[in-house]
């Protein structure tokens, strides 16, 4: 288990390294001078040579590699160019609007999907099944903005039960600012609990086939109580691999549905850094997102782990 | 009273007949032995006892357990008896146990669903079933996962958890068929020690006629849904009165009408010298060196023009592994394949499609090495492909049809999808497949094992007509030491990746030298030794 560990941590750290180059590449090199892509086509030369200067582009390629590296070792991503304050900075306060939604909308998302995968499972084939599975189809099918302006019609200005948009901010208090979040999550978390069903139903269906569930059913055990103790952790691994997609998904895929609600999050933030050519943010951005997805990925690895002792054992050797 | 009474049992699932008027009486104590082919309808007989039959699925007639008529219980009702008073074994032991979950927990979930025990006490009956089916503690961990054991021992495990309770009745589906022959006559010694000792009745389902020969004191044939014949077991296997159960029990042992040949004093097809594979092991430690898993392990031999070679072995042995490294599917580490003395596999795209003419393959499962998407004229015409010209539409077809007609199938075959073909046929087309480039060597791996006694005997017919006309060698590989001895000239003995002994079938079959040999022919359950064994135990108590 230890070696496991160590191995897949290495793999995790060449990985962001292969995709710190690749950023960097994206961004710095490939696109030409960082610099006058960001100050537009009548630049002034002096200025642009002074944010050439400042930016470090007169440096060879592997100098301004490792001096960014070094100092995003050291938690520094830069100043933004168009906000003057240090991105790290902006990218926290993104992060605490960002995360929380993410979370949020993946527990929705698990709590819808579970109760109806399991009951369309058991009754796999008859109406109840039917009706359900025709249901998460409209799920899938309806875009998440649209359902989130049906949702703001709904209960912003017809019942006025939340606001149609902003975010007080955490320091206004954890269920305000919680408060503030229920809809926007609702809208994220609707069409991927639909995904999640469909697929966690497949799964049961495929494993209440398998041989030891017939040897289950033989001990004694009645058709739910198989699916309690047998099926569910069985069906598991793909479902794991689906919710670690559907996170990475909502934390870095939520710029629309924080758009509608006017929430300040790190879509919007880098949406806002793309339009104003702001480079250093919008890099920065996409660096934490790939960390995210890849700590994300290891993080569900690791759950494959614990749910499946036949893979502990590949790492430990025989 | 006996323990169970079926009583004019029918069955339909949708409008399909599946059970005909089935009639039995199991006591305690006894061993009843179910026998027949694949589709007659042993295992709906059992999973109507134990309730579990699949949707759809509707019964006439009574299922009396000590008198209580299984067929009006609730299905809740069911659930208790399942387990506690009916214990069942499945065929594959590899399937049949939860992967994520501990042996011990396994076998402790049957007590703790019926009886009020706690976790701790659960445990510890589970324990002692382990002990019971031979998996001390000390060895076998009752916190071990399935995949650390193998498949004998995974049986194992699903005896303990249909015994754990003591059930008055054990019904074993096929318990042994996917076990080796040294781990069948274990389990089925476990099997009959268990019966013994607890005083339990055993309905014991298999195909295999010696191993009822070995275990049942009554049987019954059945045949498409219906019973044919039951009694006393020694007196239908001495002499079966039904002219079914007299095909079966002529089939039970192959037979060949191919003339064994002298071995050939000519060049060899197919030389083999020194040939190793080895498989890496996953490795301990970050930096550790892997090592390595040595499945053939310099192994040499040769196939003559028209000969027919055994290579026999249990699981693991590394058949498979040297079978795919002669037919350059994989390469090996070391050594060398010589295909009509020249280097297999060619370094040349040419030659090398030339020497892939003359080896073809014959798997298990047809069905698994069939595109179910294509029709049969384009599987059988595929190895085409390697020919170095190209032939018209028009000759392809020819071919085709004239090598269906060869095997026993019709021209008009040809426009069907695999799937609308019976086992045997399809185990046809793959010959067929194999025959169409009129290779010098056909190598078949297990091609007979998954086919029912009455097709074995069809296919081995045609494989003993086909090679004696078209002097085709033959490699087969197989477990099965009584197909072996009827079909190949010479045998070779294949352990831990190792040939142990090899040598004209007679004489090895005969006079066995090395002690794995000895073993394995000791183990293969005889028809007949088994009747004779059992009469004299009942003439000396």
């Amino acid at each position: 288990m230890t070696a496991w560990l160590a191995r897949r941590l290495l793999s995790l750290v060449l990985t962001l390294l292969a995709a710190s180059v690749v950023i960097f590449l994206m961004i710095e090199v490939f696109p030409g001078d960082p610099a006058a892509f960001m100050m537009g086509l009548n630049a002034d030369p002096a200025a642009l040579a002074s944010l050439q200067e400042q930016l470090g582009l007169n440096d060879p390629l592997l100098v301004r590699y490792f001096s960014w590296i070094g100092a995003l070792l050291q938690g520094d991503f830069g100043t933004s160019y168009t906000y003057r304050v240090p991105v790290g900075e902006l990218i926290t306060q993104r992060l605490a609007v960002s995360l929380p939604l993410a979370v949020f909308a993946l527990i929705l998302s698990i709590i819808i999907a579970f109760p109806v995968a399991i009951f369309a499972a058991s009754r796999a084939g008859k109406p109840g099944d039917t009706l359900i599975m025709g249901t998460t189809q409209i799920g899938i099918a309806i875009p998440n903005f649209w359902f989130a302006m049906l949702l703001v019609l709904l209960f912003s200005t017809t019942l006025r039960w939340f606001s149609a948009g902003g975010f007080p901010g955490w320091q206004a208090g954890f269920f305000p600012a919680l408060k503030a979040l229920i809809l926007p999550a609702l809208a994220l978390a609707v069409p991927q609990a639909a995904i999640l069903a469909r697929i966690m139903r497949a799964a049961l269906i495929e494993t209440l086939s398998e041989d030891y569930v017939r040897t289950a059913r033989a001990k004694g055990l009645s058709r739910g109580q198989v699916i309690w103790r047998h099926a569910l952790r069985n069906a598991m691994i793909p479902v794991l691999t689906i919710i670690g997609m559907q996170f990475s998904f909502l934390l870095a895929g939520s710029i629309i549905i924080e758009n509608v609600f006017f929430l300040p999050g790190l879509g919007r933030l880098v949406f806002q850094g793309i339009i104003q050519r702001d480079l250093i943010v919008v890099k920065s951005v996409v660096v934490v997102l790939v960390f995210a997805v890849v700590l994300i990925t290891f993080l569900v690895d690791l759950a494959y782990v614990l749910i499946d002792p036949r893979l502990s054992k590949r790492g430990k050797g025989t | 009273m006996n323990l169970l009474h079926i009583n004019a049992l029918n069955l339909h699932i949708g409008e399909t007949p599946i059970l005909d008027d089935v009639s039995l009486r199991i006591e305690k104590g006894q061993v009843f032995g179910l026998a027949g082919e694949s589709g007659s309808g042993k295992s709906m007989t059992a999973l109507s006892v134990m309730g579990l039959l699949p949707k759809g699925a509707r019964t006439s007639g009574t299922v009396l357990l000590n008198g209580n008529d299984l067929t009006r219980k609730t299905e809740a009702q069911l659930c208790q008896i399942r387990g506690r008073d009916v214990g069942m074994i499945f065929q594959e032991p590899m399937t049949a146990l939860n992967p994520l979950q501990c042996i011990g927990d396994q076998v402790a979930e049957t007590v703790r669903l019926h009886t009020r025990t706690s976790r701790t006490d659960a445990m510890q009956v589970a324990a002692q079933t382990l002990v019971r089916v031979g998996l001390p503690p000390e060895r076998f961990s009752p916190k071990r996962y399935p995949h650390d054991l193998s498949g004998g021992q995974r049986q194992r495990v699903g005896i303990a958890i249909a015994i754990a309770l003591k059930p008055k009745l054990l019904i074993a589906d096929e318990p042994t068929t996917a076990l080796d022959v040294t781990t069948q006559a274990e389990i089925l010694d476990l099997l009959k020690t268990l019966v013994r000792e607890e005083d339990m009745a055993l309905m014991l389902i298999t195909h295999d006629l010696a191993v009822m020969a070995q275990m049942a004191d009554q049987l019954a044939i059945m045949k498409n849904g219906a019973v044919v014949e039951s009694g006393k077991a020694v007196s239908i296997l001495r002499k079966p009165q039904h002219a079914y159960s007299r095909d079966l029990l002529r089939h039970s042992v192959p037979h060949s009408k191919r003339k064994k040949r002298p071995i050939l004093d000519t060049k060899p097809i197919l030389e083999a010298r020194r040939i190793v594979r080895n498989y890496p092991m996953p490795r301990r430690g970050l930096l550790d060196k892997p090592s390595v898993f040595c499945a053939v392990n310099h192994v040499s031999f040769a196939i003559h023009a028209g000969e027919s070679l055994g290579l026999v072995g249990e699981s693991g042995c590394g058949k498979s592994t040297l079978l795919r490294t002669l037919l350059a599917l994989d390469a090996p580490q070391n050594g060398d394949i010589l295909l009509h003395g020249a280097a297999f596999p060619s370094r040349t795209g040419k030659e090398l499609k030339a020497q892939r003419r003359h080896i073809q393959m014959v798997f298990q499962d047809p069905y698994g090495s069939f595109n179910p998407r294509h029709k049969v004229a384009r599987l059988v015409a595929e190895p085409f492909h390697l020919n170095d010209q190209k032939i018209t539409p028009a000759q392809q077809r020819d071919a085709v049809v004239h090598m269906l007609e060869r095997v026993g199938l019709h021209a008009s075959d040809a426009n069907k999808y695999p799937h609308e073909f019976s086992g045997g046929q399809r185990q046809r087309i793959a010959i067929a497949r194999a025959l169409i480039t009129q290779p010098t060597l056909i190598a078949l791996d297990e091609a007979v094992s998954a086919l029912d006694v009455s097709m074995r005997a069809q296919i081995l017919d045609l494989l003993a007509d086909l090679s004696g006309e078209m002097g085709i060698a033959i490699l087969f590989v197989s477990h099965d030491l009584s197909v072996i001895r009827t079909v190949c000239d010479r045998v070779l003995v294949m352990q831990s990746g190792v040939i142990v002994e090899e040598g004209k079938t007679e004489d090895v079959f005969t006079h066995p030298k090395h002690a794995y040999t000895k073993a394995l022919i000791a183990a293969t359950p005889n028809l007949q030794s088994a009747l004779n064994a059992r009469e004299d135990n009942g003439t000396h108590p």
